[in-house]
C-alpha cells in the first residue's frame, strides 16, 4: 500500500495542487484532495482534521497568493498538532523567505517535480523496521 | 536543519496550547489577516481543544474554519466566562 498523502491548497493554486495529486497517484500514493474526496455531514473543519489524521504526509502547496490564506494555514497548524510531516512545494521562483508567513519558513520545501523522490524516501521510512526490502 | 527562530515561536505556541483547555480567538477584521491566527485554531483543532470564537464587529462565519461552532460577540464575554467557570467546576 502506498502512503497517505493529504494535499493542502488554497483556489489560486489549484492547477499545481492537480498536477501535484497525479503525480502522487501515479506513484502509488492515496490522494486526499479537499475537491476529490471531501465526505458529507459533520462540520468541514472536524473532516478535514480526520482526513489529516489518517494521513502520512501533508503536502502544502504554496504560493505568494496563498501563503495567508486561512484553511492552508489552519491545516498546517492542525498538521503540526497532530505530528506529521509536512512537505512544502512551490513553483514560485520568486518566492522568498520574507514572502512566507512565519508559520511556513521553518518547514522542509521542495520544487513540484521533487515530490516523487520526496514520496520514494518516504516510502522507505515507513516501512516497518525489519522487512526484508 | 537548524532551529530558526520560527521555530522555536511555533514550538512555543504548540506548547502553550496543549496546556490550555479551550481555546478563546478573538475574531476582528485584524485576526481574519492574520495566518497566525488561523494557525493556532488548526492547532487546537488537531489536539482537539474546545474553541470559542468572539466576535469583534465581524460576521460569526467570516472565519472560515470555524464556521459552526458556537461563537459570542466580544461584548457579551462575560457570558462566555460564565459558562468557562460552570465547565471548569464540572471538570
Amino acid at each position: 500500500m502506498g502512503s497517505r498523502v493529504f494535499i493542502s491548497h488554497a483556489a489560486a493554486d489549484r492547477g499545481l495542487a492537480h498536477r501535484v495529486a497525479e503525480a502522487a497517484q501515479k506513484f502509488g500514493s492515496q490522494v486526499w484532495l479537499d475537491e476529490w474526496s471531501l465526505p458529507q455531514g459533520a462540520s468541514l473543519a472536524s473532516r478535514i482534521n480526520a482526513a489529516l489524521k489518517d494521513s502520512d504526509v501533508v503536502v502544502a502547496i504554496v504560493s505568494k497568493q496563498s501563503a495567508q490564506s486561512p484553511w492552508l494555514n489552519w491545516e498546517l497548524g492542525a498538521a503540526l498538532a497532530l505530528d506529521k510531516k509536512i512537505l512544502i512545494v512551490t513553483d514560485a521562483d520568486n518566492l522568498s523567505e520574507r514572502d512566507l508567513p512565519p508559520t511556513l519558513r521553518s518547514l522542509v520545501r521542495v520544487r513540484p517535480q521533487q515530490v516523487e523522490r520526496y514520496l520514494r524516501q518516504l516510502e522507505l521510512d515507513l516501512k516497518p523496521e525489519g522487512v526484508a526490502v | 536543519m537548524s532551529l530558526t527562530g520560527g521555530e522555536e515561536v511555533l514550538r512555543a505556541l504548540k506548547a502553550g496550547i496543549s496546556q490550555a483547555h479551550e481555546l478563546v480567538v478573538i475574531v476582528s477584521n485584524e485576526s481574519l489577516r492574520s495566518q497566525w491566527v488561523a494557525w493556532e485554531i488548526g492547532m487546537a483543532e488537531g489536539q482537539r481543544k474546545r474553541i470559542t470564537p468572539l466576535l469583534n464587529n465581524v460576521d460569526h462565519d467570516a472565519m472560515a474554519p470555524l464556521k459552526g461552532v458556537k461563537s459570542y460577540e466580544l461584548n457579551l464575554f462575560e457570558k462566555f466566562l460564565l459558562e468557562l467557570t460552570r465547565r471548569a467546576s464540572k471538570s
